[in-house]
């Protein structure tokens, strides 16, 4: 196995680490809106807009 | 009249958010797939290069990187055009929803970028390499959106201001293609679509196809999804999002 292997290797595994992060990172903030809408809807019986979006 | 009408309709935030809701596991699903069959072939099966060896495997992550790092920068700027001339709802949800996947698609292409030249080129970056530094720019263009939109109070401002920061930053989108034939460069020029056909051998170049395919449909997958958060976010005072969580 020649030393290039592990340039291989590392630019894969920083890859994936950067899109594995990042899909959690949009389920959780599908999560936290769904869950948010939620409550706002339980408290008033009403959707307010929220304008907001980090 | 009808068309319109039907327009109207295909790019209603209620229509895409059902839309949306239908296809995203498909395309999730088939894009695992490509991408482990794409890879798979690209770094166990395809022959290493008789030039570079096993180092030019960086190619499976590093072409499709760049390229959807270009093709999220076009979505951002159409989309910021539909909702700046238009007045598109969607249209700014959908630059929103991009800007993020570029920015990724884009520090891939630059890590794995600089990853690979390291070996080939003896250096990790070259400060005077068009190619180089007009993706750097690309990736300040997507940081200034997402600065710009967050930093500005007014939603529908934000949305305005952030629209001409990508309408103009859409130049630099040809600067990067065309750089390495434009300028001196010591990134390679194009090997897949260049006159005369692609210049990589078959067994090299089908899981490069399969893989750029494979991430793009990933980052379909999370355009969508992304596009979806924030229908629910912007549109949350919308009757028929409260008869979809009543549901």
């Amino acid at each position: 196995m020649s030393n290039y292997w592990l340039y291989v290797i590392v630019s894969y595994t920083i890859s994936a680490s950067i899109l594995i992060i990042f899909v959690w990172i949009s389920y959780s903030q599908r999560a936290r809106a769904w869950q948010e809408l939620k409550k706002l809807e339980t408290k008033t019986g009403i959707i307010p807009k929220i304008n907001k979006y980090d | 009249m009808n068309i319109i009408k039907l327009f109207h309709q295909f790019i209603s935030p209620r229509f895409v958010y059902w839309l949306s809701n239908v296809i995203i596991p498909y395309v999730f699903v088939l894009a695992l797939i490509l991408i482990a069959f794409g890879l798979y072939r690209g770094i166990f099966i395809a022959p290493p290069d008789y030039l570079q060896g096993d180092a030019y495997r960086i190619i499976y992550i590093h072409v499709p990187a760049a390229y959807l790092s270009l093709l999220g920068y076009v979505i951002l700027a159409v989309s910021s055009f539909l909702g700046f001339v238009w007045h598109i709802k969607i249209g700014y949800y959908a630059a929103r929803s991009v800007a993020g996947i570029g920015a990724i698609f884009t520090v891939i292409a630059l890590l794995t970028g600089a990853i690979w030249g390291k070996p080939m080129w003896g250096t990790y970056w070259q400060w005077t390499d068009p190619r180089m530094m007009s993706e750097l720019f690309l990736l300040f263009l997507y940081l200034g959106y997402m600065a710009l939109i967050v930093n500005i109070r007014n939603i529908d401002q934000a949305d305005r201001v952030g629209s001409i920061l990508a309408m103009i930053g859409l130049i630099n989108v040809p600067i990067i293609h065309y750089s390495v034939e434009w300028w001196s460069s010591i990134h390679q020029g194009p090997s897949i679509m260049r006159e005369g056909g692609p210049s990589i051998a078959p067994e090299m170049l089908y899981p490069l196809l399969t893989s750029i395919l494979g991430f793009t449909l990933l980052f379909i997958f999370l355009f969508l999804y992304r596009l979806n958060t924030m229908i629910l976010l912007r549109e949350s005072g919308a009757r028929w999002l409260k008869e979809i969580i009543d549901e």
